[in-house]
């Protein structure tokens, strides 16, 4: 049993490797399979919610619940759209912008609530999501109020760049390997091939060991935290502009509810759990959309479902579930064997 | 001057509601150690069961409370037993069913009722008037009911034996089950009491805020916040954050900004987690 373990680890970077191409070549083959814009809008939303969950799938690793990451996208979106509307810059220039202001929030929400217990954090991060709702919503003359702030920077400002669904590509290629780069470094961080994500590991699984061997638990989850909310602003300051937009219903309390689903639904540890669960839920209200109501009523029931049937999320389980009926097999030659040769 | 004291009073009134709205969640983080984000979906159906009661049996209006709170009790300890029970040992997995509950009730209360705003109305009227000072006396009843419901919990908690139970499980629920108190049944009724709390609330708060499809989410913010800023477990510094809070909501709204008053309690709440994570009342070690 050790032995096996052990050469899956030394031997851990290739199927990694392999996840992370497999994620580019079904992105690009999903692309041109969708011809309809609306299609190709809606599988880049999924992208989006795919680098959200991963980035929340960090903190998770850490042991933290946080109910804030669409609403740092928002932080990405707002500022990178409020940018390109009022100043002069570069679309790359509003976009890095977005994204870095969204990792100072994050950073200051994770030195605010990660040093206490756990709960603490969550509730901090619940309390974020509705004061963004409430300033957002207060502060009309630069959020724009429920209709958002329009006429964002698009990609195709960049000469020889097109996001436009109907035409050029380049856009979604863009986003597509930005999505598969940032799933290799947090699958990376998260199976700990490297000193930092095994610094993660240990703070998530036990606070006191990892105290003990000279890791900071607090220090290590703000880390997580921060590099999470930068790869939501970045997913959000993308996502506004190539909507053209961004509206406050995008980034409300209950999409950050649903990316927590993403990454349960899936599997919080493993990197098709993430990307499955991201994809599921975007496309499931999609189609499912039997009133205003449906959205709620979808991740709600599948938080139920999680909480009691699947704590692991759908990949470790079915994971699970083949390994046991294969060593079942197994187990019943050896007995067939065993009994011929005795 | 006399505007700031009529806003003071209003704000006491209003913070005397939000402490009962927050006792309940107090006692579940004290006593069971559970964070239930299904605390403010319950406070919602507490509110739409007391309108169902009072709109259909045209009950008087402390008759639809106490009714509104036994069924509350009822629901309470059910999902305690079906739901909450055997995912205690898990805090994460515990969160996922609270957040599932939280979901799922607006949606289902609007699927229901639609989404119009309910009235519940108390039947008290008339102005308590003293030079500039107007208050409406309908306010002062619901206040001075909360603080019935209030004190009549912190006398259970502190003299009957019962309570005593109660305080030996918090402290510690192994050594309590030693010494002959088992732990479940106290934790089954102290959800459903809860529950019964914050029924009660949503039906006295129900006269200024209605009820409507989206008090949930603000009554659990504000339960949220005045529990940690209070300090968990702790009935009096429940009272005192509730009223803080209640009275910085109410001077945000008169001096600063209607649309940005629903943030105070959460600029209370970063102050408290930057300089005394533990809370006003709370006791050191349950912080880190």
């Amino acid at each position: 049993m050790s032995t096996v373990q052990a050469t899956r680890r030394t031997s851990g970077i290739v199927p990694h490797l392999a996840e992370a191409g497999a994620l580019m070549v079904v992105g690009l083959a999903a692309y041109f399979i969708l011809t309809s814009a609306y299609d190709r809008l809606i599988l880049s939303n999924a992208l989006v919610n795919v680098l959200l969950a991963l980035g929340l799938a960090l903190t998770l690793r850490t042991g933290r619940i946080s109910l804030a990451q669409a609403t740092l996208a928002g932080v990405g979106a707002y500022v990178s759209a409020w940018l390109s509307v009022n100043t002069t810059m570069s679309l790359f220039m509003t976009v890095v912008l977005g994204t870095l202001a969204a990792g100072v929030i994050g950073l200051l929400i994770g030195m605010l609530g990660l040093r206490l217990a756990g709960f603490y954090f969550v509730i901090a991060t619940l309390a974020f999501s509705q004061v963004f709702t409430v300033v957002v919503g207060a502060w009309q003359n630069v959020t724009g109020g429920l209709n958002g702030i329009v006429g964002v920077l698009r990609f195709n400002s960049v000469p020889g760049f097109d996001f436009s669904f109907s035409g050029g590509y380049s856009g979604y290629v863009l986003l597509l390997l930005i999505v598969v780069v940032l799933a290799y470094v947090v699958t990376a961080l998260m199976t700990g091939r490297n000193k930092v994500g095994r610094r993660l590991i240990a703070v998530g699984d036990n606070d006191l060991i990892a105290t003990s061997v000279g890791v900071h638990p607090a220090l290590w989850r703000t880390v997580a935290f921060a590099v999470g909310s930068l790869i939501a602003g970045l997913a959000g300051s993308i996502q506004a502009s190539y909507l053209g937009v961004a509206a406050p219903s995008t980034y409300n309390l209950n999409a950050s509810v649903l990316v927590l689903a993403m990454v349960f639904l899936g599997g919080k540890r493993s990197l098709p759990g993430v990307v499955i669960g991201a994809v599921a839920l975007t496309y499931i209200p999609e189609w499912a959309r039997f009133g205003p109501q449906s959205q709620l009523l979808i991740s709600g029931a599948f938080f139920v479902v999680i909480a009691f049937l699947l704590p692991n999320g759908l990949i470790p389980t079915a994971g699970r579930i083949i390994r046991r009926v294969r060593n079942k097999k197994a187990q019943e030659r050896a007995a067939v064997t065993g009994v011929t040769n005795g | 001057m006399a505007g700031l004291v009529l806003q003071l009073i209003n704000g006491v009134l209003l913070g005397g509601l939000y402490a009962l709205t927050a006792l309940g969640l107090t006692a579940q983080f004290g006593v069971m150690r559970i964070v239930n984000f299904a605390y403010g979906t319950l406070f919602m159906v507490g509110g739409y069961a007391g309108w169902v009661i009072q709109s259909t049996l045209h009950t008087p209006y402390v008759l639809t409370v106490v009714i509104a709170m036994a069924i509350m009790f009822v629901i309470g300890t059910g999902l305690e037993f079906v739901a909450f029970r055997p995912l205690r040992a898990s805090e994460e997995r515990t969160i996922l069913l609270g957040l599932g509950i939280m979901s799922l009730g607006p949606a289902l209360i609007i699927l229901t009722f639609g989404s119009a705003n309910q009235l519940l109305p108390s039947g008290v009227t008339g102005l308590f008037e003293s030079g500039p000072i107007v208050v409406a006396y309908e306010r002062i009843a619901t206040v001075a009911l909360a603080a019935v419901l209030i004190l009549a919990v912190a006398a259970f908690v502190k003299f009957t034996p019962a309570g005593r139970a109660v305080r030996a499980v918090a402290d510690d629920p192994v050594r309590a089950g030693l010494l002959g108190i088992s732990p479940k049944p106290v934790y089954n009724i102290t959800f459903g009491v809860t529950t019964a709390l914050s029924g009660g609330a949503a039906c006295l708060l129900a006269t200024s805020w209605q009820v409507t499809p989206t008090i949930d989410s603000a009554a659990l913010l504000i339960s949220f916040v005045v529990v940690i800023v209070g300090g968990i477990g702790s009935i009096a510094g429940t009272l005192v954050a509730g009223v803080l809070i209640g009275v910085l909501t109410t001077l945000g709204q008169v001096y600063v900004s209607q649309a940005l008053a629903p943030a105070a309690p959460f600029a209370a709440l970063i102050l408290i987690l930057l300089l005394r994570p533990q809370g006003l009342f709370g006791r050191k070690t349950r912080a880190a």
